[in-house]
């Protein structure tokens, strides 16, 4: 059976980030309910159920605020027409703030051995200037609630470059995150998204000079803590990479369950319909909720290989490019290669290109040589 | 004593400041004599480009002809052949003047004489015409007639005691003017059997009938069949229709001595149907062709290059299509070491060039790059040799150049008098001369200035009406060369000089427009992967220099579900951008970068 991922879209949020450029709606118990509904019934509507899941990822909104009583009907309908791995992953994205000790155990009964939260900064005037429904002392309640129901595969994800912050700030919230001892951390520098409420009104925005700086300091402490870094934004105790993660980079195909969410089939990357209207009402016609069907030529492939594999740290195996795409990578790219080498934005390490901590910071530079 | 066929014509202009109501009343005199109907009425008809409409200003001339019952029972044809606004278009001005035999004088009853009042008056004493003032926004609680009327009398000197009053917003004693042009201002008196001799004044293409001349006859007649000659090039043709414009074209049997209207001949080239020639008959020719116009001279000159992407040949197509109806637009083949293959425009002053940019945008939908304006520069080489430099790129080496002379214009500006230091200021920091300042009125003042052309096209009128608060006006003409200390400022990115920034600028006057040239080009190009040094320089001496650092940071940080495709657009618009943008060496600069020499703004 061929290993797939599958992505669950939970967009109901309890009130938008002003960061947020994304769809997601207001919770509202009698809506979730319906869309749930839908969701099952858009699992049930995949033809091919002979997919091995290796990890199952409830994105979001805040799919932490679904009853345990709507996930467990999820995750039925997810067993009933696919076969999980022994060592399925399956994580959950969650807010600080909504966890209750019995959810979490509900949680761990169902299965979810993997909790994501949106922690972004241990500063309560920080969280207030990014619209966050929450405050650091509800990071550390629910942390505690977590670990007291049994999970101890956490990933927080934490945010920099925030609007006036200093590199102290930032130092302090990276420390107060490690102390809470999570074995995955996910550090992003914020992004201005075009008609978000901090697009328009902020105008303390860090340079990137500092951004520059924290992110180098986000690395070397976590370094210094014990976490490996395996992707531009991602870090990890021993053990712990992010299996889902690991597949959107590696090509592996991966179905994606509601509103606009997207798959990778067979050669094809899909995206649901954007709206909950047109979900609803193509699911109620029986018919799959596909808005977009890109197949991808061998260019596209190629080019994606590249992208997504340079992306994580250990970079891309010539012999493995050359086998898949029947191609000889060094003569293929010679130029460009001795481009980015030459700028210092990429190495080659024992058979792998990889990118240098330079290639991180300008990573976007290196994808567009190859585009 | 009946009344004769050309006792019953009145050809006039309607002259004014810009703003004081030129169109305004045209559309009126229009609309009351029921030249058109009011569904055919759009505002302001006589102002046809959208561009002329948006604005606010006329552009390209018009003509159209009145019927008007006077009270004394006869009915008049009355051409008005209308005029542009602008201070940059006085050429196009006398051209319409030399048609007519008076015209009419508009004047803001609240502004009163402003600068291209005069400027217009004065065009039109040259002409010898008969002038009809007529006080305009008479309505406006800010009027002030009486003081008008006494202004006029002083500084044109013309007596205006009786001039009409009159709203041609509100409609306010448009009979008034009506009658007073046929009281007031003469006749034609040509003579109808002398031969053909036919002014041509503007001239237009068409897509079936070819080159259309709008002509005032003279003497004598002309009709469909005639052969007739044009006296500038001796060129023989046959006449296809005549007729008159109402304003659409309307054919007639003949246009007689006095008359005013259109002539098609079958001309396939514009450059046939030369604006000021004179037409005549071919077998019974005119002994003396009519004086005709100077040439319109340019007097500004940029560089007009295809965008990365954008097609050289498209862009000819343009300005010889642009050029049929705008004689005073001038342009030749260039080429730029950074931008390539070119052509170096030259106009009539810096709004004629906005306008020109904006049509090859708007109207031929053109991606282009201009750059900075300059003015012709007289250069004597040590060799004694004389050339006229239009391009700084074509500057001999500083020791091959014995002298340098800029364009100097004489310039006329009316302020308020509160006003007055700050334009002093103004001036002098431009390298004005002073001549004299005349009081107008006890508020108001005219001051005569000698000053560079090449800091007048430098933003100067935009400064001027930011420093009397939008009450200041402007008129210039040109005067002389006199002898200047200038240099040739270059920009170098990246240690490389770009040929397509170079300026010619006075002495005194590069190192500060070094240092904002760099400021700007620093802002508008994007960091590189290397730091770019941006330097302004004469000769080998760097005058300034700015640093654009290096990329820090270009990354993608978070996949949000799986969205690879959200990526990969952000990704390729990122190529797009990159695409539009020219190389120059090493470094991609956005288009935004040549608008930045151009511009400048008061920090």
């Amino acid at each position: 059976m061929k290993p797939i991922g599958l992505y669950i879209h939970i967009p109901f949020c309890i009130k938008k980030c002003h960061y947020c450029d994304f769809v997601s709606f207001a919770y509202d118990p009698s809506k979730v309910e319906a869309y749930v509904e839908h969701l099952i019934k858009e699992i049930n509507l995949h033809k091919n159920t002979s997919y091995e899941i290796k990890s199952i990822f409830f994105g979001g909104g805040t799919p932490s605020l679904l009853s345990g009583q709507a996930l467990s009907k999820i995750m039925a309908a997810i067993k009933n027409q696919w076969t999980l791995s022994d060592d399925v992953e399956i994580t959950l994205e969650s807010n600080p703030g909504t966890w209750t000790y019995e959810k979490a155990k509900a949680y761990k009964s169902l299965g979810i051995n993997r909790i994501s939260m949106g922690v972004q900064s241990l500063s309560d005037n920080l969280l207030k200037v990014l619209g966050r429904q929450h405050t650091t002392s509800q990071v550390y309640e629910s942390m505690a609630i977590l670990k007291k129901a049994g999970f101890e595969n956490i990933n927080l994800d934490l945010m920099f470059a925030l609007p006036g912050q200093t590199i102290e700030d930032l130092k302090e919230s990276l420390d107060k995150i490690i102390d809470l001892g999570p074995s995955h951390i996910s550090a992003y520098s914020l992004t201005y998204e075009e008609g978000t409420p901090l697009y328009k009104y902020v105008d303390d925005k860090v340079n990137d000079d500092i951004d520059r700086e924290m992110y180098h300091q986000i690395i070397k402490t976590l370094k210094n803590r014990g976490y490996i870094q395996y992707e531009i934004s991602n870090f990890s105790k021993e053990g712990y990479a992010c299996v889902h993660n690991m597949i959107y980079w590696k090509n592996i195909d991966y179905i994606g369950i509601g509103l606009n969410a997207h798959s990778y089939i067979e050669g094809n990357r899909q995206s649901n319909v954007r709206e909950m209207d047109a979900y609803i009402d193509m699911i109620d016609k029986k018919q799959l909720p596909v808005l977009e069907i890109n197949p991808l030529t061998q260019e596209d492939l190629i080019f994606e290989y590249i992208m997504l594999g340079l992306r994580l740290l250990e970079g891309i195996s010539i012999s493995d490019f050359n086998q898949r795409f029947n191609e000889d990578f060094q003569m293929t790219y010679q130029d460009i290669l001795q481009d980015l080498l030459e700028a210092e934005l990429c190495t080659f390490e024992k058979g792998r290109l990889k990118l240098t901590l330079k290639g991180l910071d300008l990573s976007n530079q290196v994808f567009l040589k190859f585009m | 004593m009946a009344l004769t066929r050309q006792d019953k014509i009145r050809n006039f202009s309607i002259i004014a400041h810009i703003d004081h109501g030129k169109s305004t009343l045209a559309d009126r005199l229009i609309h009351n004599t029921g030249t058109l109907t009011l569904r055919e009425m759009k505002e302001q008809i006589l102002d046809t480009m959208d561009l002329e409409r948006e604005r606010g200003i006329t552009i390209k001339l018009q003509t159209t002809r009145l019927n008007y019952k006077a009270k004394d029972g006869e009915i008049y044809t009355l051409n008005l052949i209308d005029t542009p606004g602008h201070v940059d278009f006085t050429y196009e001005v006398s051209r319409s003047l030399a048609a007519c035999e008076g015209a009419v004088l508009v004047v803001d009853a609240a502004q009163g004489v402003e600068a291209q009042t005069l400027a217009n008056v004065y065009l039109a004493d040259e002409q010898g015409l008969e002038l009809l003032p007529v006080l305009n926004k008479i309505d406006l609680p800010s009027a002030r007639p009486d003081e008008i009327i006494e202004e006029i009398e002083d500084i044109i000197g013309i007596i205006a005691e009786h001039a009409p009053r009159i709203s041609a917003k509100n409609n306010i004693n448009i009979e008034e003017v009506l009658e007073r042009i046929v009281s007031d201002l003469p006749s034609p008196k040509g003579d109808e059997d002398a031969p053909l001799k036919a002014l041509i004044f503007d001239s237009v293409y068409d897509q079936y009938k070819g080159a259309i001349a709008f002509i005032r006859v003279i003497d004598g007649t002309v009709k469909k069949g005639d052969v007739i000659k044009m006296m500038s090039t001796g060129h023989k043709l046959e006449v296809t229709e005549v007729g008159i414009c109402a304003p659409h074209q309307i054919p007639f049997e003949s246009l007689q001595a006095g008359d005013v209207g259109y002539l098609a001949a079958s001309i396939k080239n514009v450059r046939d149907c030369q604006v000021g020639d004179t037409i005549t008959s071919f077998v019974n020719p005119t002994s003396q062709a009519l004086p005709g116009y100077k040439k319109a001279t340019s007097m500004v000159y940029c560089g007009v290059y295809p965008a990365e992407g954008e097609s050289f040949e498209l862009i000819r197509d343009a300005l010889e299509k642009l050029k049929l109806n705008d004689a005073a637009l001038s342009f030749e083949p260039e080429t730029s070491l950074a931008l390539g293959y070119g052509f170096r425009c030259g106009f009539l002053g810096l709004l004629h060039m906005e306008i020109i940019q904006q049509r090859l945008l708007r109207e031929f939908d053109l991606d282009i790059i201009t750059t900075a304006p300059g003015v012709i520069y007289r250069v004597t080489r040590t060799n004694g040799q004389i050339e006229m430099i239009q391009n700084p790129a074509n500057l001999p080496p500083q020791t091959e150049i014995k002298m340098m002379e800029e364009p100097i214009v004489k310039a006329d500006i009316i302020v308020p008098n509160e006003f007055v230091g700050n334009v002093m200021e103004l001036c002098q920091d431009r390298r004005g001369i002073m001549l004299t300042m005349d009081y107008i009125d006890t508020r108001r003042v005219i001051l005569h200035y000698d000053m560079p052309l090449n800091e007048v096209i430098y933003d100067f009128f935009d400064a001027l009406k930011s420093k009397t608060k939008g009450y200041g006006s402007l008129d210039y003409e040109f005067k002389e060369y006199t002898p200047s200390d200038l240099v040739k400022l270059d920009i170098l990115l990246n240690k490389e000089n770009i040929d397509a920034f170079s300026l010619i600028v006075h002495a005194t006057k590069a190192e500060s427009r070094g240092r904002q040239i760099c400021d700007k080009l620093k802002d508008v190009i994007p960091r590189h992967m290397f730091a770019i040094p941006v330097q302004a320089a004469v000769g080998n001496k760097v005058i300034a220099r700015e640093t654009i650092k290096a990329m820090r940071k270009d990354v993608l940080a978070k996949c949000y579900g799986g969205d690879i495709s959200r990526k990969k657009k952000l990704l390729e618009k990122q190529k797009e951008g990159k695409k539009k943008m020219r190389s120059l060496g090493s470094v991609d600069v956005p288009q935004e970068a040549f608008l930045a020499v151009l511009k400048f703004d008061e920090k």
